[in-house]
């Protein structure tokens, strides 16, 4: 272990690492949401006229509907008059321009938990590839990616860019009426990252954005489009941290993926939003939409998550194997201590012919969390061949939390084959002898078990994401062992 | 008719007058829990596929057909219809259910031990009103699902089961539910108890068939009272014709070091539903279910599995497996819960399907929902085809394509056929499933 138990428990007794907040004027909407709140952020954002039909459109069905309440979570509603729906940074020369510019203290913290150089520059917000509150303020590489071809900038730039793009793909995967939070989304997102990788094209670096919220009572509606054409290959990542506040925020993100013919979509998240205090308060409300259309033959779309903050977390990164001989992936660790809750999973919808499909989940609850498994697959008449495996898994740590499964099979293809398998359990005690015997403290036990247990899913993850997702188990499941 | 056809005003009619026409017995807590039941089912309106229980199995096919409860009936058959029935052959104790209603003439119910008690439910009201005031209605305090409403306010007849402490019993128990002989339309709504007193141990084969083509409604409701130490073993054959509709509620309860298995075999209906319900009441309790189900063209077969684990200790295995053919459709949700504090539960849940034909359609949703550490729980489920390899090398040695289905099929089965502990339950429903299969796979 790197970081001795003595200086992660330092840690954990002491504030979230990353709760700091950057206090950087503003230029902010008034809490409200109506048809003229979606006018403003459309005009201030100088968007063309049919993003702002199209807000209209999904804010006019939206009012129609009604929060959703099927998922194992509990929750005070939320106030969606109470929110301000529009901030940006005034100048981007307020951030910080190295590490030097950077708290010490935040960068002992990062220090404790072992990141490396680069990886402290992008969760200091150095690296100015990222969404820093509402508006991406710059982003990095552009002419390496340029040479390639390969399009990465923010959404709010590609309006104005790449309208024949966004009017094509915008809302193709995820609709504006698909669901509450992403109806919300479309109405009043205000930025997000746009990638095209054209034909044939193999994006020359992983691309990254970092997500911050940064102004107090501000819910982030970021959107996040990739389009990988025919034949090309593109990786992406995403993680956040949250500054730590009392009141709840509201985050609720959409992200749509199309991959043409032959076209590779890899995207992977590191989530560790603010979970609120012991007792559950503040801490961020997670609700997101994440879909990918594999809408070639031939395409594949990956998706891996590590989620290990937010207070509630709702969300099923969801593949449409629509194309035949597409391939479907979902690799997913979800940890949930203190009171955090956590209804996460997926959707492998199989279309096409020969089309396969993977699931592998595995939930970490501690404390007096809640974490629950939710996913369906489905294979529809025509997906001859279809193939899926989904293995879920749940250890549990203390005997006031709690895991759930709730999978759905619907299966109309007599050529499907399909396997589904649960587990529910908590450490073995004959486990923890052997590796106590073997001159290991309880602790250190522990984290060795359940790095074995998720190390399924972080083989999955890109070598940066793997060692911070590594640490971050770490100081996870710190408080939640002995 | 002048006024169109609307199901839940025809039913909540049918329910009001049901309540007016006396059933020949009364007590108060019965009257009592028949108005519960009536005043929630008026209050109510039926499932849709919006229901979280009922997403996969709409009843619209059922609520389609005007159904009135049958009431008063003459048997129509005699010993000698019943010649041909194995199952009525078995040496056994029988009791035989005509459309709901026990009928002494056919039933074989001499020489039973002493401490066993085998009847209709209306002699019992007058045998052991006390025992009944006890036991009925006690499982499933909160009952919203609307049939089982129907038949807690309806209920007229059924039977009980009642075994006393440490008694064995030498001869399974036969159930013998037929419907027959009415014109289309009616509603069948027996209620049975069955009660093993500590120590006591029993068989007992519930059987479902029927003899006519007559469209009928069966909405069964069994609630099963296990007390210390008792060991059932409770099979369920259901053989119904294509005509029926089957609903039915197996509701069980057991107290400490009681023991459970069942085995529940489905292949009639056009539609069925069948909701067992396991509750843990005192620790060291032990309920193993197993199913087949076999499910053709234009039949749906739902089966809801519930297992609750509310006290440390208790062991539960479910083990479904299901073949589907033609447009023939699935439903199998199972769901476990382990409360706080239910350590030491191992529990234990499979499913797996042969999806045989193009058309065919199966939903699964296994659910754990768990609130102790000190757990093992899995499900696993899964769906596949027969492999061309094996019927291949079946046809190598000169079998044809059909026997070597039915071969495979059989096969497949043979695993929950093999935990039949009566070898007459297991002859029996063996040479059925034979049957079945030569039948379905001579067509195609």
């Amino acid at each position: 272990m790197g970081a001795s138990t003595h200086e992660l428990d330092a840690l954990l007794q002491g504030k979230y690492p990353a709760g700091f907040s950057t206090d950087i004027e503003t230029d902010t909407l008034a809490p409200g949401l109506d048809e003229q709140t979606i006018r403003a952020i459309s005009a201030k954002k100088n968007e063309p006229a049919y993003m702002l039909d199209w807000r209209l459109k999904a804010y006019a069905h939206w009012t129609g509907m009604e929060t959703p309440t099927w998922a194992h979570v509990h929750y005070t509603p939320i106030d969606y008059q109470a929110i301000s729906y529009y901030a940006a940074p005034k100048s981007s020369a307020d951030r910080p321009g190295s590490l030097d510019e950077v708290d010490p203290e935040i960068l002992e913290t990062y220090n404790k938990l072992g990141i490396p150089l680069e990886e402290q520059n992008r969760l200091a917000g150095v690296a100015v590839d990222a969404v820093f509150d509402s508006v991406s303020v710059a982003t990095t590489f552009r002419q390496q990616l340029a040479d390639a071809g390969v399009i990465f900038c923010s959404i709010s730039e590609a309006i104005q860019q790449y309208p024949e793009l966004l009017k094509q793909y915008l809302g193709s995967v995820v609709s504006y009426t698909d669901n509450f939070y992403a109806s919300l989304n479309a109405a009043v997102f205000t930025d997000g990252t746009f990638v095209y990788v054209p034909k044939g094209v193999r994006c020359p670096m992983e691309l990254s954005t970092y997500f911050r919220i940064n102004t107090e009572k501000t819910g982030q509606f970021e959107r996040t489009l990739i389009i990988a054409d025919e034949g090309s290959y593109v990786s992406y990542l995403e993680g956040c941290t949250a500054p730590m506040r009392d009141e709840n925020q509201l985050h609720a993100a959409v992200v749509e993926l199309v991959a043409l013919e032959d076209a590779q979509i890899k995207y992977a998240t590191v989530q560790n939003w603010y979970p609120g205090d012991e007792e559950g308060r503040g801490g961020i409300y997670n609700f997101v939409t994440k879909r990918g259309d594999c809408r070639g033959d031939r395409s594949h779309i990956s998706w891996t998550q590590m989620e290990t903050g937010s207070a509630i977390t709702w969300k099923y990164p969801s593949c449409i194997l629509r194309g035949d001989d597409s391939v479907g992936e979902f690799y997913s660790v979800a940890v949930t201590r203190g009171r955090q809750q956590a209804d996460t999973g997926t959707k492998m919808i199989h279309l096409g012919r020969n089309t396969r499909s993977t699931i592998v989940s595995k939930g970490i609850s501690a404390g007096r969390a809640q974490n629950t498994y939710r996913g369906l697959v489905r294979m529809s008449r025509r997906a001859d061949n279809a193939r899926n495996h989904t293995q879920c898994d749940s250890l549990l740590l203390g005997d006031r939390c709690a895991a759930h499964t709730f999978p759905y099979i619907e299966v109309s293809n007599p050529s499907a084959k399909l396997e589904h398998e649960a587990t529910t359990s908590k450490i073995g005690e004959d486990q923890l002898f052997y590796c106590r015997q073997r001159g290991l403290s309880e602790e250190e036990a522990v984290y060795m078990i359940v790095n074995g247990f998720c190390k399924e899913v972080f083989n999955e993850l890109p070598m940066e994401f793997a060692v911070e997702a590594q640490k971050l188990l770490n100081v996870s499941m710190e408080g939640a062992v002995g | 008719m002048s006024v169109a056809y609307e199901p839940i005003r025809h039913y909540r009619e049918a329910l009001a007058q049901g309540l007016k026409g006396s059933s020949g017995y009364s007590y108060p807590w019965l009257e009592k829990q028949r108005q519960v039941a009536a005043s929630r089912f008026l209050h109510q309106s039926f499932p849709t596929r919006k229901d979280e229980d009922w997403r996969y199995s709409g009843i619209d096919r059922v609520l389609v057909h005007p159904f009135l409860p049958a009431g008063e009936n003459v048997s129509t058959l005699t010993e000698e219809d019943l010649r041909h029935d194995v199952l009525y052959q078995l040496d056994a104790y029988h009791l035989v259910l005509i459309n709901g209603i026990p009928v002494p003439a056919l039933s074989r119910l001499d020489g039973l031990p002493a401490g066993v008690h085998i009847m209709g439910m209306r002699e019992a009201m007058v045998q052991f009103p006390d025992l009944l005031a006890a036991r009925l209605g006690k499982t499933g305090q909160d009952e919203t699902q609307m049939f089982m409403l129907l038949n807690r306010a309806l209920f007229d007849d059924g039977c009980l089961v009642y075994i006393e402490a440490d008694c064995v019993i030498d001869k399974p128990i036969v159930l013998n539910h037929l419907t027959t002989g009415l014109p289309d339309n009616y509603m069948f709504l027996p209620r049975n108890l069955v009660v093993l007193g500590a120590g006591a141990n029993a068989a007992l084969i519930e059987r479902f068939g029927s003899t006519g083509p007559s469209t009928c409604f069966n909405i069964v409701l069994t609630e099963i009272s296990l007390e210390h130490g008792a060991v059932l073993d409770h099979y369920r054959i259901q053989e119904e014709s294509r005509h029926t509709f089957h609903m039915s509620r197996v509701s069980l309860q057991q107290a400490a070091r009681s023991r459970y298995e069942g085995t529940s075999i489905t292949l009639g209906s056009a539609w069925s539903r069948t909701e067992f319900n396991a509750r843990f009441d005192e620790q060291d309790a032990v309920c193993l279910t197993n199913g087949i189900y076999v499910v053709d063209d234009g039949q749906l077969m739902d089966f809801h599995v519930d297992i609750e684990h509310a006290v440390p200790s208790c062991v539960s295995r479910e083990r479904f497996k299901g073949i589907l053919l033609g447009k023939g459709r699935a439903v199998f949700d199972g769901h476990v819960k382990v409360l706080q504090d239910a350590q030491q539960t191992d529990a234990h849940l499979s499913n797996t399907n042969l999806l045989l034909e193009p058309g065919a359609e199966v939903d699964i949703k296994p659910q754990l929902e768990i609130y102790a550490d000190d757990v093992k729980c899995s499900h696993g489920t899964s769906i596949a085809q027969l492999e061309p390899e094996q019927l291949f090398y079946l046809q190598s040695r000169g079998l044809d394509i059909k026997q070597a289905k039915q071969m495979l099929c059989l096969g497949f089965v043979s695993e929950v056929l093999e935990t039949c502990k009566a070898q007459v339950v297991m002859e029996y429903v063996g040479s059925l499933l034979q049957r079945e299969f030569l039948k379905l796979f001579s067509d195609g």
